[in-house]
């Protein structure tokens, strides 16, 4: 199991009041279960869709930077240190 | 005899300033059905009108401002407008867009387009009311800023015309000027605004009562409703609407793409002292849109403490937080708001001022300039205070501002003592707040785009941001994982250049970035259908005629900047991007492998692998015969062209 | 009496108010035939002015044609187009600047809380007042 960093940004930071957390998991799968049972049902709504159950497509989940749809999506396995960014996605200039 | 394509105005404005005269010439069928609007209109004039080698701050150059068909309507985010001309910062192609009002009101006055010709003799500025056009005496508005311009002509002539005017950098002919209208909205890049103070035209004054007229009013309305439902329901445009372009700041930072120190690194220490979350708390006052926009990004803040107290202004967008923030390692927000709003009053581009700033940190870094010769300005990074006063003497061109003015490229020149490395541009223009170390395809956008290092004419967020079923829908799915891959060059030439010709056409309409480019929302098949219903032409309503008019524009434009002179070896990257890898970060140890991106670019635009210059088949495609005729007797489409 | 209101803090200016009022009036889009005008009050400022259908409306007082009544069950004040001359005696008595000059017409037009273009408002900041309560007075 890795002790992982959990950032929040926009709409999350507004749900959990909080900028980050600190989360025990050995996946990325497994510290989003563990964010749900303790920031609750609103927090899954806004993460997940209702209908398909599966986390919404515009957010984006990055590890060290680097988004999991690169790695190996939510199987992504995490080590101690690590830190994971939530982000509804963001471009331009 | 009325234009048949509704949508338009049917008129364009044509002002010479050395005559003294307003000409009403009428827009053609040909320019409409060729062109579009906007920035096609723009491309297909200046390069007939406009011979190359020209002054850019002499009396032959043209300064175009334009509108779109579905400038003024209904149709979301559409209320925009462009300027173009030859840049005085680049020496080819400058274009610039900028939101507001003023695009609507042009419509409303009765005009899709304005150019103007020649240069006074004495300070002037563009009155239109309707039918009624005057060049008036601007002796009085002559060295206000933007925004004592501003109020001094809404009670001169009306308090509801929209004005879009320059400030004392643009009278002092700072090459990287800006056109500022609304106070803060500014057409920034390119220096246009040093284009209108060397032909003393201080501002540009519209107010219309006419209405704009489409075709079928019904099913224009209904597919405008229907848009502009998606867009306020688009989870990411609700954010944009709470926080902005801010929103940048943190995502940037977690990806390692933050402009840190003249784009040394993409790490900054404290990105979270200038991200929307900190913004949103602490500096927020209200929201503003523009003309029928429901994304309303626009955001006015205020700082109440501290030195800059007071200050009170729209903005700063991501790319001016970057410019005065995290690229001179400043991590003090009032004193980017404060360098914001004097941006705005000066008129000046915040990219290239801020861009040009931070150049010249890095050569006091490396002990390449000294206090001495910035007049004991202590320029070691992240000093509000100097940044200020910078601009202050950049607007003024006083002291160090004078050569400063002259952009970054030039300013190395006169440096020298390898200055030059340090000067990261394209084609003499500053690069904007991106890095393709962390973001190949930009790194191509940057290097390709017409106008220079710019960010916003082909930029891709696929790979920057993961979109996989926006990408296996235009692209296909086999070239998943590698097209949203940041890291590798896969793919980048053929999104980059998908894209470009879509976002042509976005430009012609004028329709703005956001909620096309991203979050997107809207795509060239919402183009295809809105058109025709604007219009009244059914061949705007065929995707693949619409990506031929926007791939012909593309062509234009670089046969306009190959006339100048623009090879294969200008459409390149500062070595930091090239050589440098990235220090920290996800993307650390990344470099960009431009040569094998723009290889396959060259291929899948039909221009020479050699010179970069379109080949004549690709331009006789396009129906762009004569322009390949002028290449051809210039030698340029010679296999033994000068690379 | 009631009457359309938006909070000049929430008012983003982005006129789709005045673009909507045009079409569903006289279906053009001209926000200078809108029914109401977003102001601009710079620094920052955006403040939807529309007919407030006063109590004691001056615009009836000096209209000299006697083109705007009052309709007695609701209070509400209109225009009547066929016997406005375009004299804009209205228009500048009115203390809140809500009457405006139709452009083409050259009529006097006014807000007549028709309410449709509430429900676009992207911030939904205009709202249908229907009665001023003052804090303290029996009524």
């Amino acid at each position: 199991m890795a002790k992982v960093t959990v950032q929040f940004y926009t709409t999350l930071r507004d749900l959990t009041n909080e900028k980050q957390t600190e989360v025990v998991g050995d996946t990325v799968a497994s510290v989003v279960e563990k964010l749900v049972k303790k920031y609750g049902s609103e927090f899954h709504e806004t993460l997940f869709d209702k209908e398909t159950g599966r986390i919404k497509p515009f957010y984006n989940i990055l590890v060290n930077g680097v988004r999991i749809n690169l790695r190996e999506g939510l199987n992504t396995e995490v080590k101690d240190g690590d830190v994971i960014a939530i982000f509804p996605p963001v471009g331009g200039g | 005899m009325r234009f048949p394509y509704k949508g338009y105005a049917g008129q364009i404005l044509r002002v010479n300033l050395i005559k003294q005269t307003v000409k009403k010439q009428a827009l053609t069928k040909k320019m409409a059905r060729g062109y579009i609007g906007g920035s096609g209109f723009a491309a297909r004039m200046l390069y007939d009108e406009i011979d190359p080698g020209i002054d850019p701050l002499g009396p032959e150059n043209k300064i175009f401002m334009g509108t779109g068909p579905l400038t003024g309507t209904f149709w979301p985010s559409s209320g925009r407008y462009m300027f173009a001309a030859k840049s005085p910062l680049t020496g080819i192609w400058g274009e610039s867009h900028s939101g507001g009002h003023l695009g609507p009101e042009l419509k409303y006055a009765g005009y899709d387009a304005v150019i103007v010709e020649g240069r006074a003799e004495k300070p002037v500025y563009l009155r239109i009311e309707n039918e009624e056009v005057e060049i008036r005496d601007a002796s009085h508005l002559w060295g206000k800023d933007t925004h004592e311009t501003t109020r001094t002509l809404h009670e001169d002539i009306d308090k509801e015309a929209q004005i879009a005017c320059i400030g004392p950098a643009g009278e002092n002919l700072v090459r990287y000027a800006s056109i500022i209208t609304n106070l803060y909205r500014a057409a920034g890049r390119a220096g246009i605004g040093a284009v209108m103070g060397s032909k003393k035209l201080k501002a540009i004054a519209v107010r219309g009562t006419r209405s704009v007229e489409v075709a079928d009013l019904d099913r224009f309305m209904e597919l405008s409703e229907e848009a502009h439902w998606r867009i306020l329901s688009h989870p990411q445009a609700q954010a944009m609407s709470r926080y902005g372009t801010p929103l940048l700041v943190g995502y940037k930072q977690t990806i390692g793409e933050l402009p840190t120190k003249n784009h040394q690194t993409g790490v900054f220490p404290n990105a979270e002292a200038l991200s929307a979350e900190t913004i949103r708390k602490n500096y927020w006052a209200k929201t503003r849109s523009c003309f029928a926009c429901r994304t309303m990004c626009k955001k006015i803040n205020t700082s109440r403490t501290g030195p800059y107290a007071g200050t009170l202004c729209e903005g700063p967008e991501y790319e001016t937080i970057m410019a005065f923030g995290t690229n001179c390692y400043n991590a003090d927000y009032p004193s980017i708001l404060y360098a914001n709003l004097l941006c705005d009053k000066y008129g000046l581009d915040t990219i290239s001022t801020g861009c040009t700033i931070a150049f010249l940190m890095e050569c006091y870094e490396n002990g390449i300039i000294n206090k001495r010769d910035v007049e004991g300005t202590d320029l070691s990074w992240g000093k509000p205070d100097a940044i200020i006063a910078l601009i202050h003497k950049i607007a003024k061109r006083e002291g160090i501002g004078n050569f400063l003015a002259e952009g970054s490229y030039r300013a190395a020149e006169k440096i020298g003592k390898g200055a030059e490395k340090y000067a990261l541009h394209v084609k003499k223009m500053e690069i904007s707040g991106q890095d393709g170390r962390t973001h190949r395809s930009i790194g191509l956008s940057h290097a390709t785009a017409s106008r220079g290092a710019d960010h916003l004419r082909s930029l891709v967020t696929v790979d920057q941001l993961g979109y996989e079923e926006v990408a296996a829908r235009r692209w296909g799915s086999d070239k998943l994982p590698d097209v949203c891959d940041p890291y590798t060059e896969k793919w980048k030439a053929l999104v980059v250049k998908t894209t470009e010709d879509v976002y042509a056409v976005r430009d012609c309409l004028v329709q703005c970035w956001y909620c096309v480019s991203w979050p997107p929302v809207l795509w060239i098949e919402d183009f295809a259908n809105i058109l025709p219903a604007a219009t009244g032409e059914p061949s705007f309503g065929k995707i693949d005629e619409l990506l031929l008019i926007g791939s012909r524009i593309v062509n234009l434009e670089r046969c306009f900047n190959a006339r100048e002179g623009i090879t294969r070896k200008d459409d390149s990257l500062p070595e930091r991007f090239l050589k440098e890898p990235m220090p920290d970060g996800p993307g650390k140890g990344q470099v960009v492998n431009l040569k094998v991106m723009l290889d396959e670019y060259y291929e899948l635009r039909g221009w020479s692998l050699e010179s970069g210059i379109p080949k004549k088949e690709t331009l006789e495609k396009l129906g762009l015969h004569q322009e390949a005729g002028k290449l051809e007797a210039m030698g340029k489409l010679s296999r033994n062209c000068v690379v | 009496m009631p009457y359309l209101y938006a909070d000049p803090l929430e008012c983003t200016g982005c006129r789709i108010c005045e673009l909507l009022c045009s079409f569903y009036h006289e279906r053009v889009l001209n926000p200078k035939k809108a029914r109401l005008r977003v102001v601009r009050l710079e620094p920052g400022i955006d403040t939807p002015i529309a007919c407030r259908h006063c109590e004691k409306p001056r615009c009836v007082e000096v209209c000299p044609v006697e083109a705007i009544k009052v309709v007695r069950k609701t209070g509400m004040s209109f225009i009547d187009e066929r016997k406005c001359v375009g004299c804009r005696l209205c228009a500048e008595a009115c203390p809140y600047g809500a009457i405006f000059l139709h452009p083409d017409k050259q009529v006097a037009i006014k807000c007549t809380l028709c309410g449709l273009c509430v429900k676009h408002c992207p911030v939904q900041c205009l709202k249908i007042v229907e009665e001023e309560k003052i804090v303290g007075l029996q009524v």
